[in-house]
């Protein structure tokens, strides 16, 4: 046996008991290595006295504990999966339509108040080039001696007619 | 080639289908190692009781989430361990009341009363019982992945490959965190060790080795 051999033995003591062989085979290497054995009965106290450290104690009605948890948790789940099924079905249901609604009507009004506004403009347009005709139609006075002027001059429907006769021949 | 499937893992295919039946058996199993890994790890014994009892509500929430490929035991370590180092961190953060401190206008009176656990015993069972909080004290002072690696160490069916599987670290690194952990405690207790109380008399090695190397006689110091 070697060191390897030694260490590996010292590994299997930390887990279990050697098996008669293996202490056969660990007697014969700290009979030739004396300076290890009081190093190996530390190690052999230390794995009884981790192996006999008492259990913790533990209630009677752990497992019943346990399980009235688990009904508590997976009540307060499906609380929380019913808040989020309503969740689920309004953002899945009604939800879309009502937005989609609810962008029509926004598209609509938005499109009504461009066409008043396109309405307007168009009326102070009309009012602006109202008033420009307005300002260049002559005095009301001028308009008093119009018809004076017309009776002084009447021009026979006639002549108008010969001329365009004689002008297209 | 797949061995035959472990008799937990069964369990947990049933635990996946809503069996409490096989949830209960599996409690029932394993509730003491995990009590015993919790509460040297969190070292408060109500604490410990309520996150055991966390570690196995956690294991039925996330049955969906086992593979069968995976030990049960392993998976279940994991667990315990991982709700230890949360609820570790959050003490860091959040320091919890002294055990010193009083109850308000009465300053005799404490605001929490561990219990006491202490009986009249006969004077080798109060040697003992103080060798063990030598023990208890010794492990409660390693860092916590040497603690864990020891504690799962005890257990025979809890391999090396297992053990690392919990640690997340490799089997190499598993072995070493042990071998230091174990040098520690040896370096702390030898004393006790040393006073032959630790010897096991169906091991021929010991007897061997009493006679190469007697106990020291170096007696653990008598508390008030």
């Amino acid at each position: 046996m070697n060191e390897s051999d030694f260490i590996q033995l010292r590994e299997a003591g930390w887990r279990r008991r050697l098996t008669p062989e293996e202490e056969k085979q660990l007697r014969a290497w700290l009979h030739e290595h004396p300076e290890s054995t009081g190093d190996w009965r530390d190690e052999m106290a230390l794995n009884t006295a981790l192996a006999s450290l008492p259990d913790a104690p533990v209630p009677s009605n752990f497992t019943a504990l346990v399980l009235q948890q688990v009904d508590r948790e997976s009540a307060r789940e499906d609380r929380s999966t019913t808040t989020a099924g309503w969740w689920t079905r309004l953002r899945l249901g009604w939800l879309p339509r009502a937005a989609g609604a609810a962008a029509v009507v926004l598209l609509l009004g938005a499109g009504g108040w461009q066409y008043q506004n396109f309405r307007h403009q168009q009326m102070a347009h009309g009012l602006v080039q109202f008033s420009f005709a307005a300002a260049a139609v002559p005095e009301p006075q001028v308009f008093g001696d119009f018809d004076a002027i017309r009776r002084l001059n009447p021009a026979p429907p006639a002549t108008d007619e010969a001329l365009f006769v004689a002008l297209n021949q | 080639m797949t061995g035959p499937l472990d008799p937990d893992a069964a369990l947990m295919t049933l635990v996946k289908q809503g069996d409490r039946e096989a949830f209960a058996r599996l409690v029932e199993k394993y509730q003491q190692p995990v009590m015993n890994l919790v509460i040297r790890l969190l070292r408060d014994p109500v604490e410990a009781e309520d996150l055991a009892q966390q570690v196995f509500v956690q294991v039925f929430k996330s049955a969906a989430r086992y593979e069968v490929s995976a030990r049960f035991s392993t998976w279940l370590f994991t667990i315990a361990r991982n709700l230890c180092l949360n609820e570790i961190r959050r003490r860091s953060r959040h320091p919890a009341d002294s055990l010193d401190e009083t109850v308000a206008g009465n300053d005799e009176q404490p605001l929490r009363q561990p219990a006491d656990t202490r009986t009249a015993t006969a004077p080798d069972a109060m040697l003992k019982a103080e060798l063990f909080a030598k023990v208890e004290e010794a492990i409660a002072a390693l860092p916590e992945n040497q603690r864990t690696a020891i504690l799962l160490c005890r257990y025979e069916d809890v391999s090396y490959e297992e053990i690392a599987r919990v640690l997340g670290v490799s089997v190499s690194a598993t072995k070493s965190l042990i071998h230091r952990g174990r040098e520690a405690l040896k370096s702390r207790l030898k004393p006790y060790l040393r006073t032959g109380v630790w010897t096991d008399p169906a091991s021929q090695i010991d007897a061997t080795t009493a006679k190469l190397c007697p106990p020291s006689g170096v007696k653990p110091k008598a508390t008030a």
